[in-house]
């Protein structure tokens, strides 16, 4: 994380020397990944394939020595190896993999070579993303500018020629869609992802699933824990109680700034971790009849597709396949929650597990203030309990009413499939996307269970969409109060501020609103029922990518529509939010009469 | 009637009446004219004839003739208590031309003369049941079961009326269900229909139903308005001047105010159904007898000032000017509700005829904040209802793919007058059902529309359902408020207390809610389409009354459904601020401690 804010010993000794050997660090980089893009995307060097390869290994060499010249000054510097861990495991993968690459011609590592230059490179636009973050945070269109400009490079890239068969272009309207689609990690396709997208283009929506999710997750956490988690600076205890339960078991002082630099690390080690690991146990689960390349490919996908909360899959009827498969539904379930509980709490978990384990280790030790389960935890975990339960229970019931009451061949499913079936919808539709049955079969209650599902989205500073598992409880509470006649909405001898309320009602209004707005309009144009416009917009806007079959058939102004909705929907409510914490009352200076009015 | 500024007197006789058992003599004198219009009821009803009608109208007779002794006698001897709640010395003419009435029309050729009995009947029953009414609201312990008994307590005996014979006019009778969403829907102003009131119910069956629009109507504007301010103890003391004067300046002088509420809201709606009436005379149903088109008209003005939106004479159409100049404002001014009216009618009072040494335009300075705010919502919501369903209703939308020759939507294509007409109609009368069937008249775009529309309602203190143009208000000032970085809500230079702001949420949430179970319950029972389901549980949610058209083949579960819809939401806002504000105002003796939660 330190490249962008060099450590104060090389910024003192050589700052222009320094600047620009990480600019030739970036640049020689840049010249490998160049070399990939044009080699694979527009099948250039055709006969020159030695050219091109030397070209790369040069590049990538002279990247190794120079991060190698950097890691030897920060060593020098005594500051430790801070932050380029990553970058020097990849790179000396990267090393080992050049030599049977450039003489044996040994497919597997140029492919291994490829992905990690691809790989160094996006790190090194991670650093950058946080690096301008860190400076532009305060700024509210700092996130739109940002997402719209990483859908814009994906749409491009996606009409790269290789990305699609040959017979089969993509227009610029569908790229933007499917860009827009994966950057918010929302998982609706016009386009089948596997049919009518090479195995190059599918790398690129992995790419894509993956920045989007890190991204906005990133700029959420930041802005969202740090900053805005205290409701004003000046409210020190708030603030210190967050960077108290971040900062445990931590000896070095518990600044913002190294808070911020270990929840990132925690970020981006837990996400690839996690994904890593499932897509181990996908391997050994999926089917393998499209070869073994395919099967590591697949499993990997979807993975990173579920832990993203994205929902697309590289089979064609989603996972409708597995719908008995328990271990496949197990894992993918698992990342969806994992990827749509927030990084706040996975964060609460993991300081309790590592204090648990520390205390088991050393048992004389005693702490003044151990970490505990956080009221945000809380009501997480437990709001996100009762809907994946109670939303899969409701599910299973509406579904067993509806083929009682038509008499539909599935009249005959056991019980279990029934629960199963439920389950997994409710799972996925906060805010995934798979599908394990078909969706033509939904009767109406499940659809509107589902609706609201996607409407109320994951948690907070997460993959996953929609108003967030918070809002309800923040506004169940708030009612509560109201009958109880309570000051403060009240739960477990902690109260939350009214401010919060305030906040969550106008997340859910502003939800409302562009809901309605985008089906009023999508009805107008398209010649589909209500019911189906409704749940593509609520689908959207929860970034879930579940719909009722009408996605491909969308006219372009439809399409614009979905793509809106996508982006107001990953980007809206934490604009507005950022809009609203960043911004410092305005101190009134007078006050006006009190005058009732009669409500009812 | 307590004179005003005999307030300290009449407590004490009130009081004194309340603490006091009521004779039996009194009681008697109450239960009289009650039993004289249950005979009459009877008769009709049940179509009697031979002995069991002169029975009937020997019982009217004498009833009448005792009620008339009673009331002499009471006069003449000055048992004031029995005049405690309001000067019945004005019922005495009446009284005596009812028994007088009833006791020639024994003779043969005098038989028509029974009908006028039975009106006099009718009106002495009313007023015993409005005496009832101040009598009971002050035993009754909560505010939603006062409303929810005088809601009840008509449905009941309206649905017993339509259940005899006398009240259909064709073979297939109303069933109980028939009848008890039919009483149900006339009382909460709903306006849906299961069967078809104009040609299933006879004149007997539409004088029952004009009794209980009445009925619910009045229902809603006295004890919503009354109990509101009972239950709004901790803003009544920083009411303002107009709604003080109307309703006292505490909760506790609400209820010696009752009698004067009454009044002035039977005078104001007898004055406008008067001017309604005579409007509509010369425009309905042509060419028909007087006394049916007299009974048309005052059907349609009682149907359009209670917002329910029954018709015995044929849809309305929406270019006529009749709608628009006479129904759509009688609509508008039933649904503005009754601190407002008041309100205007004081500054109408003040600028016709202002004190001496003040300033002229002082009138206007009494228009208080309940009216400027709910005369601009209400003007908001109605212009930018009609802006954006005018386009919703010129758009058509292109034909499905799969049947590309199916007829085109019947409302798209009009000119862009009558499309103008329609939005305006449907913006004006979203809490009224006036305005032709929905499915064939509205494009899918303008059904979506028009659910939350419904859903906003009309103005507190009036007929009209849904959440309240001043709730949507007070949310919209909260909103500008938190952008502005958390100020108070301030509107013409008022403070609005923060009470306001959490009931004004918990109402909007209870609004929402209830249309979302209730369209839950609806798709679990009913086998019919998603979109007409939704919409026709918001209508019924909202009190609205527009119907998709599904209303007449719902089964048994989903009459239930809609009536208690219905019911709920009639008495849901009323009950819910008196849960929050009723009862004894417990001390806050306690504070937990503040903990964050993320939102975003």
């Amino acid at each position: 994380m330190d490249d962008v804010r060099p450590t104060p010993a090389a910024k003192t000794a050589e700052p222009l020397f320094g600047i620009s050997i990480t600019l030739l660090r970036i640049m020689s980089l840049s010249v490998a990944s160049a070399v990939v893009l044009f080699q694979e995307g527009f099948g250039y060097f055709q006969g020159q394939e030695g050219w091109a390869h030397f070209l790369q290994s040069t590049g990538f060499i002279s990247f190794a020595i120079l991060l190698g010249w950097r890691w030897r000054q920060t060593l020098a510097s005594r500051q430790g190896i801070r932050g380029l861990t990553l970058d020097g495991a990849l790179c000396i993968l990267g090393l080992l993999a050049i030599l049977p690459a450039e003489l044996l011609e040994w497919k597997p590592a140029e492919v291994a070579i490829d992905l990690i230059c691809v790989l160094l490179l996006g790190l090194q636009f991670l650093r950058l993303y946080v690096g301008l973050l860190r400076r532009y945070h305060s700024s509210p269109i700092f996130l739109p500018a940002s997402m719209s400009g990483v859908i814009l490079i994906g749409a491009l890239m996606l009409k790269i020629p290789a990305a699609v068969p040959v017979d089969n272009p993509i227009s610029w309207t569908d790229a933007a869609f499917t860009s827009a689609s994966a950057v918010c990690v929302t998982g609706l396709g016009v386009r089948s992802t596997f049919n009518d997208f090479t195995p190059f283009g599918q790398v690129i929506l992995l790419g894509l699933i993956q920045v989007g999710a890190l991204g906005v997750t990133i700029f959420g956490s930041l802005l969202v824990f740090i900053l805005g988690g205290s409701l004003s600076l000046t409210e020190s205890l708030t603030i210190s109680e967050a960077v108290h339960n971040l900062s445990y078991d931590s000896t070095r002082e518990a600044s913002p700034i190294s808070v911020i630099e270990r929840l990132i690390k925690f970020i981006i080690y837990f996400t690839f971790g996690m994904e890593l690991l499932c897509a181990c146990l996908l391997f050994f689960m999926l089917p393998d009849d499209r070869g073994l390349m395919r099967l590591a490919f697949d499993s990997l996908f979807h993975s990173v597709s579920a832990f993203c909360n994205a929902g697309f899959s590289t089979y064609d009827t989603s996972l409708v396949g597995f719908r008995s498969h328990l271990g496949i539904l197990t894992t993918i379930s698992v990342l969806i929650f994992a990827g749509g509980i927030g990084f706040p709490v996975l964060f609460n978990l993991w300081q309790i597990l590592r204090y648990r384990f520390n205390a088991a280790r050393k048992p004389g030790r005693i702490d003044i203030r151990p970490p505990k389960l956080t009221l945000h935890s809380r009501l997480a975990l437990t709001t996100s309990f009762i809907l994946i339960v109670g939303g899969g229970l409701a599910i299973a019931a509406g579904q067993y009413v509806q083929h009682l009451r038509f008499g539909e061949p599935e009249i005959h499913l056991s019980a279990a499939q029934r629960l199963i079936d439920g389950a997994f919808l409710s799972v996925t539709s906060r805010t995934a996307g798979f599908n394990s049955i078909s969706m033509d079969q939904l009767g109406s209650v499940a659809i509107f269970i589902t609706l609201v599902l996607m409407f109320i989205g994951g948690s907070p500073c997460s993959a996953a969409g929609g108003v967030k598992t918070l809002v309800l409880p923040v506004i169940a509470l708030a009612m509560r109060a109201v009958i109880r006649q309570r000051p403060f909405p009240e739960i477990n001898k902690r109260s939350i501020n009214p401010e919060v309320v305030r906040r969550a009602g106008m997340l859910i209004m502003l939800h409302f609103s562009w809901i309605t707005l985008a089906t009023v309009t999508l009805a107008m144009f398209e010649p589909h029922s209500l019911r189906d416009v409704l749940f593509e917009i609520v689908s959207a806007m929860g970034t879930v990518g579940l719909s009722l079959g009408i996605t491909a058939e969308l006219s372009d102004a439809g399409r614009w529509v979905i793509i809106a909705t996508m982006f107001v929907g990953r980007v809206g409510a934490l604009s507005v939010l950022s809009a609203m914490l960043l911004r410092k009352p305005a101190a009134a200076s007078y006050r006006f009469p009190e005058e009732g009015v009669l409500l009812g | 009637m307590t004179r005003p500024g005999d307030i300290r007197t009449s407590l004490q006789r009130l009081n004194a009446a309340a603490t006091r058992r009521v004779g039996w003599l009194m009681r008697l004198y109450f239960l009289l004219p009650i039993g004289a219009m249950t005979a009459a009821v009877a008769r009709h009803g049940l179509q009697t004839t031979g002995g069991a009608d002169q029975a009937a109208h020997l019982a009217q007779t004498l009833l009448l003739t005792v009620h008339c002794l009673l009331a002499f006698l009471a006069w003449r001897m000055g048992w004031n208590r029995w005049f405690e709640l309001g000067d019945r010395r004005a019922l005495l003419p009446v009284t005596a031309l009812a028994a007088l009435c009833s006791i020639l029309s024994h003779s043969p050729d005098l038989a028509p003369l029974r009908n006028l009995a039975e009106i006099g009947a009718f009106l002495l029953a009313a007023q015993a049941a409005l005496t009832a009414c101040a009598l009971a609201a002050r035993r009754l312990a909560s505010t939603g079961s006062i409303l929810l008994t005088f809601i009840l307590i008509p449905a009941i005996l309206g649905a017993a009326a339509l259940r005899m014979p006398g009240a259909w006019s064709t073979t297939r009778g109303f069933d109980w269900s028939d009848a008890i969403f039919t009483a149900v829907a006339a009382v909460c102003g709903t306006g849906l229909e299961v069967r078809d009131i104009a040609r299933e119910l006879s004149p007997f069956g539409h004088a029952v139903v004009l009794m209980l629009m009445l009925a619910g109507a009045f229902a809603m504007i006295v004890f919503g308005t009354v109990l509101a301010f009972i239950a709004s103890r901790p803003v009544a003391e920083r009411q303002s001047p107009s709604m003080k004067k109307l309703l006292g300046s505490s909760p506790e002088d609400a209820i010696l105010h009752l009698p004067s509420v009454i009044r002035l809201a039977a005078g104001m709606m007898l004055f406008l159904l008067l001017v309604g009436t005579l409007a509509l005379l010369p425009m309905v149903e042509p060419g028909k007898n007087v006394a049916h088109r007299l009974m048309a008209a005052g059907f349609m003005a009682v149907s359009a000032l209670s917002n329910t939106g029954f018709s015995i004479s044929g849809p309305v159409n929406p270019t006529a000017a009749l709608t628009h100049l006479i129904l759509v404002p009688m609509v508008v001014l039933g649904s503005l509700g009754l601190p407002v009216l008041a309100n205007l009618l004081d500054v109408v009072r003040a600028t016709l005829r202002p004190p001496a040494r003040t300033n002229p335009r002082s009138g206007l300075r009494q228009l208080s904040l309940q009216t400027k705010l709910v005369l601009i919502s209400t003007l908001a919501v109605y212009l930018l209802g009609t802006a954006s369903l005018l386009i919703t209703q010129s758009i058509q939308p292109p034909p499905p793919k799969a049947n590309p020759d199916q007829a085109p939507h019947a409302s798209a294509g009009h000119s862009v007058l009558r499309s103008l007409a329609t939005a305006s109609l449907y913006a004006s009368t979203r809490t009224s059902s006036f305005g032709p069937v929905t499915s064939s008249q509205l494009t899918p775009a303008s059904q979506f529309l028009m659910m939350p529309l419904m859903l906003i309602g009309g103005a507190p203190g009036s007929p009209a359902g849904g959440a309240k143009t001043l709730t949507l208000a007070i949310l919209f000032l909260a909103i500008i408020a938190t952008l502005r970085g958390n100020r108070a809500l301030e509107a013409f230079g008022r403070t609005i207390p923060e009470e306001i702001v959490r009931l004004a949420g918990a109402i909007m949430v209870l609004s929402f809610g209830l249309a979302s179970v209730s369209a839950l319950c609806l798709f679990a029972t009913e086998t019919q389409p998603f979109d007409q389901l939704l919409f026709e549980a918001t209508s019924a949610a909202a009190n609205s009354g527009i119907s998709s058209g599904v209303a007449p083949f719902l089964s048994s579960a989903g009459r239930l459904v809609l009536i208690l819809t219905m019911i709920a939401g009639c008495v849901g806002p009323l009950w819910l601020i008196g849960l929050a504000w009723g009862g004894k105002k417990r001390p806050i003796s306690y504070e937990y401690p503040e903990e964050q939660v993320l939102l975003g």
